[in-house]
């Protein structure tokens, strides 16, 4: 556990420390003044768009975010398992820090501050979108790894898939939030979600790392 | 009993150009074990294969008697690593990446602290514990790598070029602790170029040339059998020894431009 704990506290350090996360800065901008715009959704929408498109590399890259950040882990005697959920509770954790962050800058900026159902709609409305952005994720990681840390056009086109794929996924929760009312009915898809991450994505995700860490070290 | 078997191990990166050929050799416990190699001679790809971050095409790799297998994580700890590139998360400071490590092979908060603060102060590196890994210098950084690579007290240390890079009281520092630690039961391998230090520090050399291992012998006895692969010649040293050894494909042509009178400087 204090292990787990402490892959994701440095795995929270690097996404703080990396210059990347400057581009919070110029997206919560856009979302707030997208959100601003009168086309009658929720404030939300550019918000968890922002969000995932900035948060892309965290889902999908997990192995090369930082240099030499694979071998490191490559040479110690620590589980691809506890690594990998480890690195992903730190994304679900630098998620909802973030989605709080610019939910402050759209209630500071917005003459309308949005209405808690509203806020706690997006909360459930990222749920069901993280936990398969998750499996998504860690399935690109460790089949198609970008093996640098600087950013060029995959980043922005990666980027634009994930917010496609992010429509796609977002359909259960709209099913749930706008056709039958009731957001709450997400939660069992949310857990379903969850499940399925915890107890397939995990597993599958380490043992294709095992299987082929020939493949990923090549560039040692 | 030998803690590390390599037996007929293969490797390719690229087809057609075998980096490691037919290896074999093995390093016996409490040994200080010499891994000499011309550049591009397979040094580093025999360590990456024996940590497991690379497999062997064919062959066999066995480490504490247990076959090495690919991203198989067991054998690690009790492990130590220096890689030809330090591994590191450079925007941690000094002091925090080693309580990282110290972590990561188990140790409790506690005691990862106090080995780091005695690694640290070890290796002259105090007063820079707080600054990030990316500040410092070359043979800091690797004097941080050696330094991870002993935290968890291991039983086997596997060293990629320990010395390049570090000044020579550091440099001394080192080959102490590796020799307190092979004194108590601890295998050290370690690559190097530095022939006379490896004579020097090593209780048992192989010489590694075109993927193949020319020879392995304990350093004592080592002169008397490069003379069987030699021919009745003299070495004057490890070195004089090794050059012939690997040389004997790589004769030659003197340069011709350093061979005539010296060209006056146009003004």
């Amino acid at each position: 556990m204090a292990l787990l704990l402490r892959i994701v506290t440095i795995d929270l350090r690097l996404l703080a420390t990396t210059w990347r996360t400057a581009a919070y800065f110029p997206l919560t901008a856009g979302a707030v003044l997208v959100a601003l715009w009168p086309y009658g959704g929720s404030p939300y929408i550019p918000v968890v768009a922002a969000l995932f498109a900035g948060l892309e590399s965290q889902y999908a890259n997990i192995l090369f975010r930082s240099p030499r950040e694979f071998e490191a882990y490559a040479i110690v005697p620590v589980p691809w398992e506890t690594i990998i959920l480890g690195k992903n509770i730190a994304t679900l954790i630098a998620t909802y820090g973030l989605y709080g962050l610019m939910s402050l800058a759209l209630w500071y900026t917005l003459p309308e501050r949005p209405s808690g159902p509203e806020t706690y709609g997006g909360s459930l409305w990222i749920a069901t979108l993280a936990f398969p952005f998750l499996h998504i994720g860690n399935q690109i990681s460790v089949r198609k790894p970008r093996r640098r840390v600087e950013w060029s056009f995959d980043d922005v086109a990666s980027a634009f898939v994930f917010l496609a794929m992010g429509a796609l996924l977002s359909i259960p929760y709209f099913l749930c939030a706008t056709l039958i009312g009731e957001p709450l009915l997400a939660l069992p898809y949310i857990g379903g979600a969850a499940a399925f991450w915890f107890k397939f994505s995990i597993p599958r995700s380490a043992l294709r790392v095992r299987s082929t860490i020939n493949d990923l070290s090549l560039t040692l | 009993m030998n803690i590390i078997e390599v037996e007929h191990v293969a490797k390719q990166y690229v087809p057609g150009v075998p980096i490691l050929q037919d290896v074999t050799f093995s390093v016996p416990q409490g040994t200080v074990f010499g891994f000499l190699g011309l550049n591009g001679a397979g040094k580093t790809t025999t360590i990456r294969i024996l940590s497991g971050v690379i497999a062997a095409e064919s062959g066999s790799v066995r480490v504490f008697g247990r076959e090495v297998e690919p991203g198989n994580k067991h054998h690690l700890a009790t492990v130590g690593f220096v890689m030809d590139e330090p591994l590191y998360f450079e925007w941690m400071t000094g002091d925090e990446y080693l309580v990282f490590v110290g972590a990561m092979y188990g140790l409790g908060k506690h005691e990862a602290t106090t080995r780091s603060s005695e690694l640290l102060a070890f290796f002259d590196l105090n007063g820079r514990e707080g600054d990030p890994i990316a500040t410092y210098s070359t043979g800091m950084k690797k004097k941080v790598s050696l330094a991870a690579a002993i935290i968890h007290r291991p039983e086997l240390v596997i060293l990629d070029e320990p010395l390049e890079g570090i000044d020579a009281v550091a440099a001394s520092a080192v080959k102490e602790t590796l020799t307190m630690m092979a004194a108590q039961g601890t295998t050290v391998f370690i690559t190097s170029h530095v022939l006379d230090t490896v004579e020097r520090f090593c209780s048992e050399v192989a010489i590694l040339h075109q993927g193949r291992v020319l020879l392995q012998s304990p350093i004592k006895d080592i002169h008397s059998r490069a003379r069987k692969i030699a021919g009745e010649r003299e070495f004057r040293s490890l070195e004089h020894l090794f050059v012939e050894l690997v040389s004997d494909e790589l004769r030659r042509k003197p340069l011709f431009f350093l061979s005539g009178p010296k060209r006056k400087q146009e003004p």
